[in-house]
């Protein structure tokens, strides 16, 4: 399966290559007619190849890189492309697995693939069996589905799951939070969004806002101050 | 944990700790709003798209036998339609009697879906070399040109679309349809906005302020609002008219 068109891969393949300093020009030109070449190749896939393609959304692992790298850079089109052409087998299965409802098994779906965008983006996901890691993430969000229902008791979801159920803090707290965060003003959010979601160290953010490594490190001590400020008020007044 | 950073009983360390903990937390949930909303919107457009091939026939194979001959549907929609008259008659007349509001009796949300009904659609643009249209978008851009917005939004989806142009009239047909479909509308248009970099931005605010209207999202309309009226272009006196609404 295509997943990107050519001109879509071929982008950000350079872009990658060469933001990364990992290859000269020479090379990388020998590395994609190399890659090419094994393109032409997979058009006659043989049955492991194939078993392989199968297990992993239909793709090969460039393919994957390709995508993972493009999720990394805030692109988003390889990653819609996988999830339209996988949709439906895995709605199909949850629903009729689970006997979900069609609204439900599609509010599963989705979910499930909106953790494992992020998973993706955190390069938490590796290539192998990526079809049978969807469906663990999807069971896991079936299983989520019914405690929010309160159909299933904590205790029933099984210990390997808990890690991608990833629930430290209740929903209150999480809004405190962000309205505690919505209270700052705008340079402080900016600042802190580059800071600790953008993970950008204080020299590139001092780099984009025209100011140095050691101010950065100042308003962001400061922002990091008033939020704390605010969060606990709204703490304190609940 | 919360109950200790709350009482102050935690090592400053810790404190940072908690903090950045829920600062991903909260960043991961925006981001995951972003990825869900564009998921639903692929799949409205997967739908979208499916349908297209309908007509007033549908062919459906049946799944559950395999190799068995398709069977077609017929869809007999008269009645349907005479109800629906009928309803439109009594409101029509009971309004009638009652008296027509103007303008300014009106809610905002009232207002807001007045304004959709009466403007014109934006009008479109020749963003691009007419060689590179599409026959579907090319269908689609009739469709919009001629008041069709059914047809259009089912065109635009049906690209699928990838640009902010396409985006755009896609959102703006979903709006403009008898019965506005509001979350696809502002799913379309945000789209466009992302994708557009200040492309047709008025239009984009004024819209998507008039969809959040429609989906009681007032908080969200409120911002659109206010941003239609700090850039101080089009459409401020109606956004000053429907903020002051919502007070």
């Amino acid at each position: 399966m295509q997943v990107c068109n050519k001109s879509e891969v071929e982008n950000i393949k350079l872009s990658v290559y060469f933001e990364k300093n990992v290859l000269s020009p020479l090379r990388f030109v020998n590395k994609t007619l190399t890659s090419r070449l094994t393109l032409s190749v997979n058009l006659h896939l043989q049955p492991e190849t194939m078993s392989i393609h199968t297990k992993n959304w239909g793709l090969s692992e460039a393919d994957f890189n390709v995508l993972q790298a493009e999720l990394v850079r805030g692109g988003e089109s390889c990653f819609q492309k996988v999830f339209t052409q996988n949709y439906k087998r895995y709605a199909n299965y949850i629903r009729s697995e689970m006997k979900l409802s069609y609204d439900d098994a599609s509010d599963v779906t989705v979910e499930a693939f909106v953790k494992i965008h992020r998973f993706l983006k955190e390069g938490r996901v590796a290539y192998g069996n990526l079809d049978a890691y969807s469906m663990q993430v999807i069971r896991n969000e079936y299983l989520m589905l019914l405690r929010k229902r309160k159909q299933m008791p904590d205790a029933d979801v099984e210990v390997n799951e808990r890690e991608l159920i990833d629930e430290a803090y209740d929903e209150s707290t999480l809004q405190q939070f962000e309205q505690a965060f919505d209270r700052l003003g705008e340079d402080c959010r900016t600042l802190l969004q580059r800071h600790y979601y953008q993970k950008m160290s204080h020299r590139d953010i001092g780099v984009a806002l025209n100011i140095s490594e050691d101010a950065s490190k100042t308003r962001t001590k400061v922002c990091r101050n008033k939020l704390r400020e605010l969060f606990l008020q709204l703490l304190n007044a609940a | 944990m919360i109950d200790k950073y709350k009482k102050g009983i935690l090592s400053e360390q810790e404190m940072d700790q908690t903090e950045e903990k829920l600062l991903k937390k909260m960043f991961d949930r925006k981001a995951d709003e972003e990825v869900r909303q564009n998921l639903r919107f692929q799949l409205e457009v997967l739908n979208t798209s499916s349908e297209t091939s309908e007509d007033t026939s549908t062919l459906t194979p049946d799944a559950d036998a395999p190799g068995s001959a398709l069977r077609v549907v017929h869809r007999n929609k008269w009645m349907t339609w005479a109800a629906a008259a009928s309803v439109l008659l009594v409101l029509g007349a009971a309004w009638w009697f009652f008296g027509r509001s103007t303008v300014e009796d009106l809610a905002a949300e009232a207002l807001a879906a007045n304004y959709l009904k009466t403007e014109v659609a934006p009008s479109l643009s020749n963003v691009m070399d007419d060689s590179q249209v599409t026959a579907t978008e090319q269908a689609a851009r009739d469709a919009y040109l001629q008041g069709d917005f059914v047809k259009a939004a089912r065109g635009f989806a049906g690209i699928p679309p990838a640009t902010a142009a396409q985006f755009f009239y896609l959102g703006i047909a979903y709006l403009k349809q008898a019965k506005p479909n509001y979350s696809s509308a502002v799913n379309g248009l945000l789209q466009a906005r992302k994708l557009g970099n200040g492309w047709q931005e008025d239009a984009i605010n004024w819209h998507l302020a008039l969809a959040y209207l429609g989906q009681k999202r007032n908080t969200e309309a409120q911002q659109e609002l206010e941003n239609i009226i700090s850039v101080g272009r089009d459409n401020v006196a109606k956004a000053q008219l429907l903020l002051e609404k919502m007070k």
